[in-house]
């Protein structure tokens, strides 16, 4: 399985543009998706549901905004100051407003009068899910499972289309033991390996890191490589030299547990891991390996992505 | 000086809050629970001390195993001189629970 040709990453996303499956926006990274690319979206989804359905996974889904006492929990800022995204609003009255409005661009234009609000634009779908695991108390013997789900915002506009500033992800999000965590990590991998065979996707797994901001994250992406935290699976989507990361497995030992509170039954400090799949992405990598026009595809392909057409 | 200096930069890290077991030079502070993200604050408070730079190479886990792998490559950024302190007198212990948290 290789890529029919190479093609430019501005090629790729001109290619999607007139076909109108991605609808420019102005901003790079930033787009309409059409009913087609809709379509082949909502059957990955559907297909990573089908792999999950028997795990009992509680379900949880999400608008594309948390909240700011939680993502400050995190400490996501800390460490992706550069791909955070905050929300503004205007708290003032009528004279305020007119400021505002009256303000020249140079002193900051209208925005001069936002202020940071209580919510901020999800940076990955399992970051809501651990205050709610969280405020629940301890959690049972066994640990807990979520399927989680949202738009996603990224700061990092691209000409790649495969690198969207807002994407949908859908995580599972483990709750545990060590044990059960780096069980829970190793199983994805292989499911989605898998799966991506399924799909006649040349998948390839590799150790990986955060893209921690500055000289501290340096030192931090080279730990968690050398603890061998986090796992990607790679498929070629604009550029087959440098494939882009479409699965993500991660185990975060006791990062989030400790920053939110999330105690296992005994009372200790629980360990958490997730694996998540960018959506868009993997749809990319069908349009980009397969052709076009799904109508096109292999019937194999669409027999894993549509099982009852 | 120096040596006393790094104990209590990496007595006073928030991993090692609440704790009071004995950290001995040699250590392994990440066994001892220093996290990736405890680390990347060491490095930043041991820069801003002693006015130093970690240079890429040496941002590792390694770097920042112990004091005693601390204190060599503190020693080693400072530039000739350091050489006693590449070597800290071996027994030296520091009780967390006396860092002042």
């Amino acid at each position: 399985m290789s890529l029919a040709r190479t093609l430019a990453t501005d090629d790729f996303r001109s290619e999607l543009f007139e076909r109108g499956l991605l609808i420019p926006t102005t901003v790079d990274g930033l787009y309409g998706r059409n009913e087609v690319f809709e379509g082949i979206v909502a059957a990955v989804d559907a297909l990573i549901g089908r792999l999950s359905a028997a795990d009992g996974a509680e379900i949880m889904r999400f608008p594309p905004v948390m909240t700011r006492q939680g993502f400050e929990a995190s400490g996501y800022f800390k460490n992706f100051p550069h791909l955070s995204g905050t929300i503004h609003c205007f708290c003032g009255d009528d004279r305020d407003h007119r400021r505002a409005l009256e303000c020249a661009p140079e002193q900051g234009g209208w925005t001069s009068a936002q202020v940071a609000s209580d919510v901020v634009l999800t940076p990955a779908s399992c970051y809501p899910v651990y205050p709610i695991v969280a405020a629940r108390g301890p959690l049972p013997a066994e640990g807990w499972l979520v399927d989680s789900s949202s738009y996603c915002f990224r700061r990092e506009p691209s000409l790649d289309p495969a690198r969207m500033q807002m994407f949908r992800q859908r995580e599972q999000v483990c709750f545990g033991t060590p044990e059960r965590i780096r069980a829970f990590q190793s199983h994805w991998m292989q499911r989605a390996l898998a799966m991506f065979e399924q799909m006649r996707l040349p998948a390839a797994t590799d150790l990986a890191n955060d893209p921690f901001f500055g000289r501290p994250g340096e030192l931090m992406a080279n730990g968690q490589r050398s603890q061998r935290l986090k796992f990607e699976i790679l498929l070629p989507v604009s550029d087959p030299d440098r494939p882009s990361a479409c699965g993500s497995f991660n185990y975060h030992v006791q990062h989030f547990a400790t920053a939110y509170g999330i105690h296992d039954a005994a009372g200790e400090v629980a360990h958490t891991g997730c694996a998540g799949f960018g959506l868009e992405r993997i749809a990319l990598a069908l349009l980009r390996h397969h052709g076009l026009d799904p109508q096109d595809w292999p019937a194999a392909v669409r027999g894993v992505l549509w099982p009852a057409s | 000086m120096t040596l006393e200096t790094i104990r209590t930069i990496v007595t006073s890290l928030g991993d090692f809050s609440g704790r009071s077991e004995v950290l001995r030079d040699d250590t392994n502070l990440y066994k001892a629970g220093l996290t990736s993200f405890g680390a990347a604050e060491l490095m930043v408070e041991l820069e801003a001390a002693f006015g130093i730079e970690f240079p890429r190479r040496l941002l590792t886990r390694a770097t920042f195993e112990s004091i005693t792998a601390i204190t060599a490559a503190v020693a080693e950024l400072q530039g000739g001189g350091g050489d006693q302190a590449v070597q800290p007198a071996s027994g030296g212990t520091t009780l967390i629970a006396e860092a002042g948290r």
